[in-house]
């Protein structure tokens, strides 16, 4: 484990010049190659941001579930760390996910919000992560509570593929294009697309890491502090 | 005390209830409506909202790391000179 954080370690700065690279390549795509919807105008170019980071809140939030199931079959601190990292970065995604999809509404269906299947099982989404976050937030290093978010965390994994079958079981008004492959894109769309999702991949991959080194910062001071403790409980 | 919580919780379920039916959620047949704000607009407020959000997320978890990083340096110190004062019993 030690070794593998180690190469992490040295490999960080390469993730975060690829990801500043990919995210300048995938702004350049979206502003000036990929042409204008017909229908919907400029406004569809949100899509290339929306998407995206819908599935980085989707890794985001299935890390958090897998390494908390983890924590709980086997409780290591490792696996709290990486669900409380997890969770922080997969709910900024969810927060710009619900606010970039209101501002592509106002324009392609005339109203910021709707209570359409999908819209709504991603708000609910969010508020399960978002208690997740604020449990662990407030709680503080106790261990029952870590458990409990844990298990939260494990529940609240249902709600992901609800979203990606809401618009197949209960219809709603969001497309199904993005599921379906992209087919329905254009290829300079379908290219700026591909380049954005990898944008954000990585994008996610460095924000976790970066959530990750303070989690494991804090927890060293922990054990600081319990070292202090028994130090001068000793003496 | 109860009693006036309850009741406010009711009328909080009650609005959120009563949500969809008022003018903020319009019905959904409204693709080609017009609205008074360019989508040029939108597309620009949608991908500031990334980009301030994205940066202040780092720029938290910079600040987070250097105070932890001030704190810890601050304990090994206190820890290290535990070590170093003789106890009481030498």
């Amino acid at each position: 484990m030690r070794y593998l954080e180690q190469y992490l370690g040295r490999a960080f700065p390469w993730v975060m010049a690829l990801t500043a690279a990919a995210m300048l390549a995938s702004l350049g795509l979206i502003f000036w190659h990929a042409p204008v919807d017909k229908t919907m105008g400029i406004v569809q170019k949100i899509f290339y941001s929306h998407v995206p980071a819908a599935m980085a809140s989707y890794a985001g939030f299935t890390i958090t579930s897998v390494a908390s199931l983890l924590y709980l079959i086997k409780p290591h601190r490792n696996w709290d760390i990486a669900a409380v990292a997890g969770a922080q970065v997969g709910l900024l995604f969810c927060a710009y996910v619900l606010i970039s999809g209101p501002l592509w509404a106002i324009k392609a269906w005339g109203a910021a919000w709707t209570w359409d299947p999908q819209l709504t099982a991603t708000f609910v989404l969010f508020l399960l992560y978002g208690a997740y976050v604020l449990i662990r937030a407030f709680s503080g290093g106790n261990e029952r509570m870590r458990k409990v978010s844990a298990a939260l965390a494990v529940i609240a994994f249902v709600d992901i593929p609800i979203i990606h079958w809401a618009v197949h079981q209960w219809g709603g008004m969001h497309p199904v294009v993005e599921r379906s492959g992209g087919g329905g894109l254009a290829p300079a769309m379908k290219t700026t697309f591909s380049v954005s999702m990898f944008a954000f991949l990585l994008l996610f991959v460095a924000l976790w890491w970066l959530a990750m080194r303070v989690r494991r910062l804090e927890w060293r001071l922990e054990e600081f502090y319990i070292d202090i403790e028994d130090a001068s409980r000793t003496r | 005390m109860r009693t006036f919580a309850s009741k406010l919780a009711g009328w909080a379920l009650l609005a959120v209830m009563a949500v969809p039916t008022t003018g903020w959620a319009q019905p959904a047949n409204k693709a080609a409506a017009e609205t008074t704000i360019p989508g040029g607009t939108l597309l620009i407020i949608s991908y500031g909202v990334l980009w301030v959000g994205l940066l202040a997320f780092i720029g938290y978890l910079g600040w987070r790391q250097r105070q932890l990083y001030d704190e810890l340096d601050d304990l090994e110190r206190r820890l290290e000179e535990t070590v170093d004062e003789p106890s009481i019993d030498e």
